[in-house]
């Protein structure tokens, strides 16, 4: 009996043990690594004058980073990870760094860690994060100021793009009290262009006209459902698509910009003041009743209130149910382009928002829009390294040749591994340069002043007019009529109606955008579906103000008036 | 019942030692994990940024309260809370009560054991998974509305997309999932009746129902009372994971509860 007792309490002590034993062992990793950071970082203090954009570190540095791009896009060959690839062995042989990741992890869940270090105070050295986090590092003063590196250290074409429009306004959000707090992964108004895509193959067998107006393109969506326009012998399809994320603000936008209407966008009122396009009752009240008239005759979808866009819709276009998108930019690259790999009788075209009456329409559009912010912890004795990796990035991804595109940004086998950059540096409205100098080259047959990507995509546009029909897509974003051939439409005539606001995410609207916004799903929904009529749009705007747009729009106003 | 014996103080500590030790490190793990996280509810009364974390953010009293309690929704949302909780609590007793019952009168044991399996196998899918076959089992030109329009020529029924069917939808879906966990805890307890009981009751004219009636609930009390209480405690959770993966506008109305409604004011 005793012999028994005396193991079973041995083993009792023996697990307790262990199990500080775990934490103590956890703890020593990390106060290892950290002191090993420290002591590489002191010995590599570079003099100014010997420091360049690409002067590389000697000896060696580390510098610990995450990856919260890893989505399924992503795809990389077999002999690419996400902790040894092209970028981390440019970073080591041609910098003279050593990228170490913190964590890997999908867009989704990289959120959440990027969230849980922020508030365990555990932070990367670079980090890319979101404007809702960057707004609260700076705030905590967690943030390293780059402004000296930025003007010593940036390459050209970073500091152009910074000087550009756009380039201004960003450099505008990132700076405080003279300090630069981050280096932005931004884009400009072209590249949020709103595009209309209908099936024009079914156009053309239908014997429907081309649309100039939105009046149009709805007796187009009407015959779309009327006529059979997939020849199938049944009445199965519908006009266009709509889906339960429809309405959000910009979800539908470009059907509402066919009316003048612009909801969740800042414009000026009779009085110069700034408002949300979505209290503009007159405007969006129009657009709602002839929704809710498609909804009764079956143009849209009844069940759309669920439908899902990557599911259900996805289902609907392939199996030829819908033939009109009101969309952007991209629809045409994935998926539409996809369809005629599987049947080359597919066409689809783009059209720019169509007015409802004589006045042309605008697209609304953002001044500049926030893709990530490239940051340094502000206890990282290198915060210089943020600069020059960059620079890096800028000279294997825009100044450089197809090859070399190919091989870090994006190539033919469907490899993207510009997703595994930890600083990534694009030059926005880069898609429109994209398109006007490949459309020249297809005219002109000159490719000499193409850059890596530019050849990439002009090679792409040669392959499907050759007929390789899985390219059909790229022609649809960047070739002759595409989607990005509106963006001249929009800029020659004036069409772009600008988001007034570019500031940083005011107190309410951190508190309230995404209730008010929630509102105006469920008021729009209802009205849509006749469950409410088109009238009870004013109590909507007046709740809207209620329930937090008038704060909201106080402080855009606050704002509007600091900077003018 | 054993006699009291008046034992020593110090025998009983000896002969408990062991034990106690063997508890100690699941109770440390408990209070840090826990109770220690408890403190945190402090953080209702501050206006909280993870960044500044608890000691670095502002108090700011009652301010969230108001806040949250003069939205606009929020009466919808406690009263959606209140109600779906409830009536899953109620439906996950009453309806394995009756599985229960039922499986006990299936005289193979094979047949007994292998509904029984397939009862239980719903409860370990996570909703995530659950989420996606339902949807497409539900929805408009799914299997259940097929089903319905071509045997019954009924119209599709938009089970996730109608703000009044949604929420039967819901306890329907959530007994299915659940059913089998307490269905196995009261098959248990039936089993655990006397059988002498059963007899004495037949020899006195009972007929199956009032077997049933008689002798079979009244044994069962005790569980299901235990199980009742235990099961009190889920009265506000209405199911974030179920509602997040299966809710659309269409149904906000009636199916947004606390915890999804959370998501929209962070």
């Amino acid at each position: 009996m005793n012999i028994k007792k005396l193991i079973a309490l041995f083993i009792v002590v023996i697990m307790c043990t262990g199990i500080l034993f775990a934490c103590s062992n956890a703890n020593q990793k990390n106060k290892a690594n950290e002191k090993e950071t420290q002591s590489t970082g002191n010995e590599n203090v570079l003099s100014p004058k010997e420091d360049g954009p690409l002067v590389p570190y000697d000896p060696e540095i580390t510098v610990t980073s995450h990856l919260s791009s890893l989505d399924p896009t992503i795809k990389f060959t077999e002999t690419e990870t996400p902790e040894d690839n092209v970028w981390t062995r440019a970073y080591k042989n041609d910098l003279g760094i050593k990228v170490e990741y913190l964590w890997t992890a999908n867009s989704e869940q990289g959120t959440e860690k990027m969230n849980l270090a922020i508030a365990s105070n555990n932070l990367p050295d670079i980090m890319r994060v979101n404007r809702m986090q960057f707004e609260q590092l700076v705030q905590a003063g967690k943030l390293a100021d780059i402004k000296d590196a930025y003007e010593k250290l940036a390459g050209s074409f970073i500091k152009e793009t910074m000087s550009r429009p756009g380039g201004e306004e960003a450099m505008k959000v990132v700076s405080r009290d003279g300090k630069m707090y981050a280096l932005p992964y931004f884009l400009n108004c072209t590249d949020d262009t709103k595009n209309i895509w209908i099936r024009y193959d079914w156009l053309k067998k239908l014997n429907l006209p081309e649309p100039k107006t939105l009046d149009d393109v709805i007796e187009i969506a009407r015959a779309f459902t009327t006529k059979d326009p997939d020849g199938n012998g049944q009445n199965d399809t519908y006009g266009f698509v709509m889906h339960k994320d429809s309405l959000t603000y910009s979800g539908l936008a470009t059907f509402f910009n066919c009316y003048h209407a612009y909801p969740g966008i800042w414009i000026k009122d009779d009085q110069g003041k700034l408002i949300n396009g979505v209290t503009v009752s007159e405007r969006m009240k129009p657009a709602l009743q002839k929704l809710n008239e498609l909804y009764k005759e079956g143009v849209i979808n009844k069940a759309f209130g669920s439908l899902d866009w990557s599911s259900n819709i996805l289902e609907d276009l392939m199996n030829n149910k819908v033939g009109i998108v009101f969309g952007g930019l991209w629809e045409g690259w994935w998926p539409l382009g996809e369809m005629k790999v599987a049947d080359p009788n597919v066409e689809w075209k783009s059209y720019p928002v169509l007015s409802i009456d004589d006045k042309p329409a605008k697209a609304q559009s953002m001044r500049v829009l926030f893709n990530g912010f490239n940051v340094v912890r502000s206890d990282f004795e290198h915060p210089e390294v943020l600069i020059k990796m960059a620079n890096l990035c800028v000279k294997y991804m825009w100044e450089s040749d197809a090859e070399t595109f190919a091989k870090y940004g994006y190539d033919s086998a469907g490899n993207n591994p510009w997703l595994l950059c930890p600083v990534y540096f694009e030059a926005p409205g880069k898609n429109h340069t994209l398109y006007l100098k490949t459309v020249k080259a297809l005219d002109t047959g000159d490719t000499s002043d193409l850059n890596g990507e530019e050849q990439l995509i002009y090679g792409w546009m040669k392959d499907y007019l050759n007929g390789d029909m899985s390219r059909y897509g790229i022609y649809l974003s960047y070739g002759h009529d595409s989607s990005c051939a509106k963006m001249e439409h929009y800029l020659n005539n004036d069409l772009y109606m600008l988001d007034e606001f570019y500031g940083n995410p005011t107190e309410s609207m951190l508190e309230k955008n995404t209730i008010l916004e929630k509102l105006f799903q469920e008021y729009g929904y209802k009205i849509i579906i006749g469950e409410l009529p088109v009238d009870s749009y004013d109590e909507f705007v007046e709740e809207w103000y209620k329930q937090g747009g008038e704060d909201i729009t106080n402080e855009v106003n606050e704002w509007y008036n600091s900077i003018n | 019942m054993a006699l009291h014996v008046k034992t020593h103080n110090n025998d009983v500590l000896k002969r408990q030692i062991v034990l106690h030790l063997m508890l100690i490190p699941a109770v440390i793990i408990v209070a840090i994990y826990s109770y220690g996280p408890l403190f945190g509810v402090v953080i209702a009364f501050q206006k909280y940024i993870p960044a500044k974390g608890i000691i670095g953010s502002e108090w700011v009293g009652l301010e969230n309260f108001v806040q949250m309690f003069t939205m606009r929704d929020s009466v919808q949302i406690i009263w959606n809370t209140f109600y779906i909780s409830i009536l899953k609590v109620i439906a996950n007793l009453l309806f394995p009560i009756i599985l229960a019952l039922l499986l006990h009168e299936i005289p193979k044991q094979f047949f007994r054991r292998t509904v029984q399996t397939i009862l239980y196998v719903p409860y370990f899918l996570s909703w995530v998974i659950l989420g996606g076959v339902i949807k497409s089992f539900l929805a408009p030109d799914g299997f259940v509305n097929r089903f319905l329009l071509g045997l019954l020529g009924i119209e599709p029924i938009l089970f996730l997309g109608d703000k009044n069917i949604f929420v039967p939808t819901l306890i329907v879906t959530d007994l299915w999932q659940n059913a089998g966990f307490n269905t196995i805890v009261f098959l248990a307890a039936i089993t655990n009746v006397n059988p002498e009981l059963y007899e004495a009751a037949t020899v006195d004219g009972a007929n199956r129902w009032k077997l049933v009636w008689n002798v079979t609930i009244p044994g069962m009390l005790p569980i299901i009372i235990l199980v009742a209480t235990l099961s009190l405690g889920n009265i506000m959770n209405a199911g974030f994971d179920q509602i997040f993966n299966l809710y659309s506008p269409p149904v906000y109305e009636t199916g947004d509860i606390i915890d999804t409604y959370a998501g929209w004011v962070y």
